[in-house]
């Protein structure tokens, strides 16, 4: 802790003398202070409320700034899912007139967002990664697995549209006219 | 897996955020790719899908 208090110092101290600083330095190494600084944030939130009238106390640092960016990861995700999905919902029933084909695009998308999700959390113990890994995970997924099972299905419908029934069209969905199909996916 | 292809340009670029982001993404297209070549043929399979509209108006 130093303050212009304990050393004197004038550069701690704005130019028109109404604001000071006061500098601390949290024990251990970054990550242990990340998951300590929620602790130290409250208890200057608590200081600020208590000294409202005279002072206004603020917080910032490295830990301080990972604590928000975390919270607002968090935040954008919930609020951006909500609204992508009946979106997608929405688009994928226009364009294919059918809200069977549109629900299963959707649950192929949210199958491979939790296929996604889960595997990081593996390398995670091996290599720390960042925050956003979520968001992109969310975001790419629900692009890229409606895209991939928009490719399947017309070549779905193609097979269907030559007469064969479901299980053959299934079936040749792996023959030679699909081979386009896995350099595309 | 062209896309996976091109996302491991970006685990070349030595910071955190990059090869995060390079990370996800490889494994969510992935994913998708697995989930695409396997699950939606099953489902195709168990549920009635409709193959032909009439845009004739």
């Amino acid at each position: 802790m130093g303050n212009i208090y304990s050393t004197g110092s004038s550069p701690l101290v704005s130019d028109d003398c109404r604001a000071t600083l006061i500098g601390f330095v949290m024990a251990g190494d970054f990550d242990t202070n990340s998951d300590n600084i929620d602790v130290v944030v409250d208890v200057v939130h608590v200081a600020a409320e208590a000294e409202r009238a005279d002072f206004d106390v603020r917080i910032t640092g490295q830990s301080t700034m990972g604590l928000d960016n975390r919270e607002l990861t968090q935040e954008d995700l919930e609020k951006s899912e909500p609204i992508g999905v009946p979106i997608a919902l929405l688009i994928l029933i226009v364009v294919l007139v059918a809200l069977a084909i549109a629900a299963m695009q959707l649950v192929m998308a949210i199958v491979s967002i939790i296929v996604a999700i889960g595997i990081p959390s593996l390398v995670g113990t091996f290599f720390e990664l960042s925050l956003f890994v979520t968001n992109i995970i969310t975001m790419i997924g629900l692009t890229v697995g409606i895209d991939y099972s928009l490719f399947v299905l017309s070549r779905y419908r193609e097979e269907r549209s030559l007469g064969l029934d479901r299980i053959d069209a299934v079936g040749r969905l792996g023959l030679l006219p699909a081979e386009p199909l896995f350099s595309a996916v | 897996m062209t896309v996976v292809l091109t996302l491991i340009g970006m685990l070349l670029i030595p910071f955190n955020i990059f090869i995060s982001i390079g990370l996800g993404a490889i494994f969510v297209v992935l994913g998708a790719m697995a989930a695409a070549m396997t699950l939606l043929p099953s489902m195709l399979i168990l549920f009635l899908v409709p193959v032909h509209f009439d845009f004739s108006l």
